[in-house]
């Protein structure tokens, strides 16, 4: 039986040539080799030249009519031959700038939306500052005194609420980087040097943690400062760190001045403004953030663009496959 | 006219120049045509069409064989047309009898100059032959309707299908081999003369 996988593709190649009679002189030589070695390969070749006498045999087909084209046919093919790539490049065109600019809006977008995500995600942030707080790793709680005269020029953080007979102010400003769960800890650490306790501290704006520790100056108000001033009290009765002599031995009545702060009014100090969290600090940021997300492209020329890429597309299809 | 003057002045727009050159090649280019997609009007289609296209494409003409490249052209067309075909087939319409039968309307039976029974022998063979053909996968089938239908060399057929010469023998011989196989099941339907002797297949 006839087996194509009997035959290698040099047979096959010697086959095609021995049947058209094309085979050069070293080629028959091979040819020859080979009709003689297989029965297959010599078959093959007989019933080839009997396929190609075959083949011959098909009637010619006359053409039904003239291929030659006409003046008008050919103007239309040249027209055709300027439209379709015309067509074709116009869609994809069209198709590029519009991905360009859906993609620069995408990237546009993401970059102008970061911040807003940061300032989202700082809460969330800080409710990691609790946890790390007790693992150590909390970033230091300064109470700033700016009563306390210091000793020898030596001022400090965390130094006491003001010394009751210095006379002066004292503005006790609490800096934090965490929230209040970190602060009450941290409260209990620094409690010699803290001037107030720390749920008063949280609620109290930064322009309320003032105080005015100068009694002939002006009354504050009972309610804002009755437990700093106590608590300043407590921290006096316990001893403090000295270097040399005690301030009271060698400091002199010195008079103080109110320090210059600006941003604070001193005739509205010891006001209280607000007792909880401004909930308005979301609002301006809504607004801040409308016009980062205005569109700099309008939404007419991005459908226009879509619109031109598919509608050219279609007519370069069209164009391309019609008969 | 010289073919080569002849391809210039067509490639300078000289409509004549190009119609004479279509001239030349139509009748192989039809045959070829026909002998691929099997079908008359289909293959005057197709042919038409390649004339379009290789009017409009004149200019891309880098030298070589015009013949071969206009072939070239002509089999592209013609797949083109069969996968258009193969996507959406079409019914032909053939006369019917009285009772729905479809009639053959083979072209021998228009032909006077032959015998009724030639005629008949011929259809017989071409529609054996013409199935076969329709079975070998395209590039098997061009270059078997080239070289033992038209009666092209390798060389054309090599530049036709942009291939070497080694690659058209041995593309060829497998086709020549399943034309074999193909024609041995229709061999009653053959003339006795073109029987394939397979007596001795087994030795």
């Amino acid at each position: 039986m006839f087996n194509q996988e009997k035959l290698s593709p040099r047979d096959l190649e010697l086959l095609a040539s021995a049947v058209d009679q094309n085979l050069s002189s070293p080629e028959q030589v091979e040819f020859d080799k080979r009709l003689g070695e297989s029965q297959h390969f010599a078959e093959s070749y007989r019933q080839q030249q009997k396929l190609k006498q075959m083949m011959a045999q098909l009637p010619t087909r006359s053409v039904p009519h003239n291929f030659s084209l006409t003046r008008a046919e050919a103007k239309k093919a040249k027209r055709s031959a300027i439209w379709q790539p015309m067509f074709g490049w116009a869609s994809a065109i069209s198709a590029i700038l519009f991905g360009a600019i859906f993609g620069s809006e995408l990237i546009f977008n993401n970059y102008s939306a970061s911040p807003a995500l940061m300032a989202k995600d700082a809460p969330a942030l800080n409710e990691s500052a609790p946890m790390a707080a007790f693992e150590g790793e909390a970033p230091p709680v300064y109470f700033i005194n700016w009563n306390y005269s210091g000793f020898n020029d030596i001022g400090g953080k965390g130094g006491a609420g003001g010394i009751s007979n210095s006379g002066g102010y004292g503005v006790n400003i609490f800096l934090a980087n965490v929230p209040d769960l970190a602060v009450e800890d941290q409260v209990e650490e620094f409690a010699v040097s803290s001037a107030a306790p720390s749920d008063q501290i949280s609620e109290l704006s930064s322009d309320e943690n003032f105080e005015e520790a100068a009694p002939e100056t002006r009354e504050l108000p009972e309610e804002v400062f009755a437990e700093p001033m106590v608590a300043a009290e407590e921290v006096l009765e316990e001893p403090m760190p000295i270097l040399g002599a005690s301030p009271q031995e060698n400091a002199e009545p010195i008079e103080h001045e109110a320090p210059l702060i600006f941003g604070i009014n001193p005739e509205k100090m010891g006001e209280v403004i607000s007792e909880s969290v401004a909930v308005q600090d979301a609002a301006p940021e809504t607004e801040v953030a409308k016009p980062e997300t205005q569109e700099v492209f309008p939404l007419s020329l991005r459908l226009g663009l879509l619109i031109s890429a598919a509608l050219f597309g279609i007519i370069w299809l069209y164009l391309r496959f019609k008969r | 006219m010289e073919e080569s003057l002849l391809i210039k002045k067509a490639i300078d727009g000289d409509l004549d120049a190009f119609n004479q050159l279509v001239l030349s090649y139509q009748e192989l280019a039809f045959n070829v045509a026909y002998r691929i997609m099997s079908n008359e009007a289909a293959a005057a289609d197709a042919t038409q069409d390649a004339v379009i296209l290789m009017y409009r494409k004149m200019d891309s003409y880098r030298g070589g064989s015009f013949k071969s490249w206009f072939l070239r052209i002509v089999t592209n067309t013609c797949y083109d047309e069969l996968r258009k075909l193969k996507r959406r087939p079409t019914v032909p319409l053939e006369p019917e009898t009285d009772e729905g039968d479809l009639v053959e309307s083979a072209e021998w039976l228009a032909d006077k100059s032959i015998g009724l029974e030639e005629a008949a022998i011929n259809a017989q063979l071409e529609k054996a032959i013409q199935d076969c053909l329709n079975q070998l996968n395209p590039d098997q089938k061009t270059v078997m309707v080239m070289v033992d239908v038209s009666g092209e060399n390798y060389e054309t057929v090599s530049q036709v299908i942009q291939s070497p010469v080694g690659t058209v023998k041995s593309r060829l011989s497998r086709a020549r081999l399943r034309m074999q196989e193909c024609l041995k099941n229709k061999r009653e339907l053959l003339p006795e003369q073109f029987r394939l002797n397979y007596e001795d297949e087994n030795v």
